[in-house]
């Protein structure tokens, strides 16, 4: 049985084209072959040296992009003025620390007005007392009693303050 | 294979055309085989086999001498040219459901009127196979390529080749006995 269905399909052998269809086929195949002008074969040169180009300039920039960001960047890193920020540095602390002296100095002046352990909380009240008239009586009798030689107004120990 | 094939293709490759000539005189009849079973019109099948013709004397110097059969070459555009001849093609009709007695009895080569319809019905019963099947039946077995050259057009190991050719006869069989009842 194999072997007639072998014999069968070697009949299909015998299957040709028409001729007139392969004559006609053979001559346009062969005349529609490209003719390689000069100006393809330049053109394809250029674009061959083109993408050779590009790829040089990409790695170039890969490679040197770091070192020349160093001469190129606007931030110039570099020439940064050091002594420039210490002293700014440095004047910052300056202005925290006179902050805190001035803090301590009315604190110091007020615990001064009010000697007594009983008046902690004066310097308080004296601070926040400075806006009503009743309370500015209570601080003022605060003051007079106190041991201190000098007695001071509490308009008069702001203004010392103040100085 | 054609007498002196190697140096007549490195001609054709280096823009000769009569060597391109010779190779089509010697390839086309196959190739047209191929595109007739595999399409089962004889004007469909001209027009394939121009387009590989074609295809390969514009693309012949990508082609490369590395121990390949040129013909492995020309069946491999020819089953991409039949690949893409059946997705862009609406098919109104499919291949099984053709009538044998519609398609168009080929050839005067074959004088006998029950030869032609013997044959007509083998190509018809090779239509109703599996693509790949096809491609074994006609290459190992109607041109009669050696299993490595089948192996390589089809890009395919020999050993699946051999079994591919099994079960490609195998179903030719049952095809055939089922166009006797019919």
């Amino acid at each position: 049985m194999e072997e007639d269905i072998i014999k069968q399909l070697k009949k299909l052998q015998g299957i040709e084209a028409d001729k007139r269809f392969t004559e006609q086929s053979r001559v346009l195949i062969i005349g529609a072959r490209k003719q390689k002008s000069i100006w393809g074969v330049i053109l394809k040169n250029v674009e061959l040296g083109t993408s050779f180009a590009l790829a040089g300039i990409l790695v170039i920039t890969i490679l040197g992009g770091f070192s020349a960001w160093r001469f190129l960047s606007p931030l110039k890193l570099s020439n940064l003025d050091t002594t420039g920020l210490k002293a700014e540095a440095q004047a910052v602390d300056i202005q925290i620390q006179l902050t805190n002296l001035r803090y301590d100095e009315i604190a110091g002046a007020v615990e001064s007005t009010t000697p007594s352990a009983e008046s902690k909380n004066a310097p308080v009240k004296i601070w926040a007392g400075n806006t009503s008239r009743g309370q500015q009586k209570e601080t003022g009798t605060l003051a007079t009693s106190s041991p201190s030689s000098e007695v001071l107004s509490i308009d008069e120990a702001l203004e010392k303050l103040s100085e | 294979m054609l007498d002196g094939e190697a140096y007549i293709i490195k001609c054709a490759v280096g823009g000769d055309s009569s060597a391109f000539g010779l190779l089509y005189d010697h390839y086309q009849p196959k190739i047209y085989r191929f595109a007739l079973v595999k399409v089962s019109h004889r004007e469909e099948a001209e027009d394939l086999t121009h387009q590989v013709f074609l295809k390969a004397w514009q693309n012949i110097e990508s082609y490369q001498d590395l121990g390949f059969p040129f013909s492995s070459w020309l069946y491999r555009i020819a089953r991409n040219h039949v690949v893409d001849y059946y997705r862009t093609k609406k098919i109104t009709e499919s291949i099984e459901d053709i009538d044998p007695k519609k398609t168009p009895v080929e050839h005067s080569v074959h004088s006998n009127l029950l030869e032609k319809l013997e044959i007509e019905r083998v190509k018809n019963a090779i239509g109703k196979l599996k693509p790949e099947y096809q491609d074994v039946i006609i290459m190992r077995f109607i041109e009669d390529l050696p299993i490595r050259e089948t192996a390589l057009a089809l890009d395919k190991s020999e050993g699946a080749v051999k079994l591919l050719q099994h079960r490609a006869i195998k179903e030719l069989k049952k095809a055939l006995s089922g166009s006797i009842q019919d």
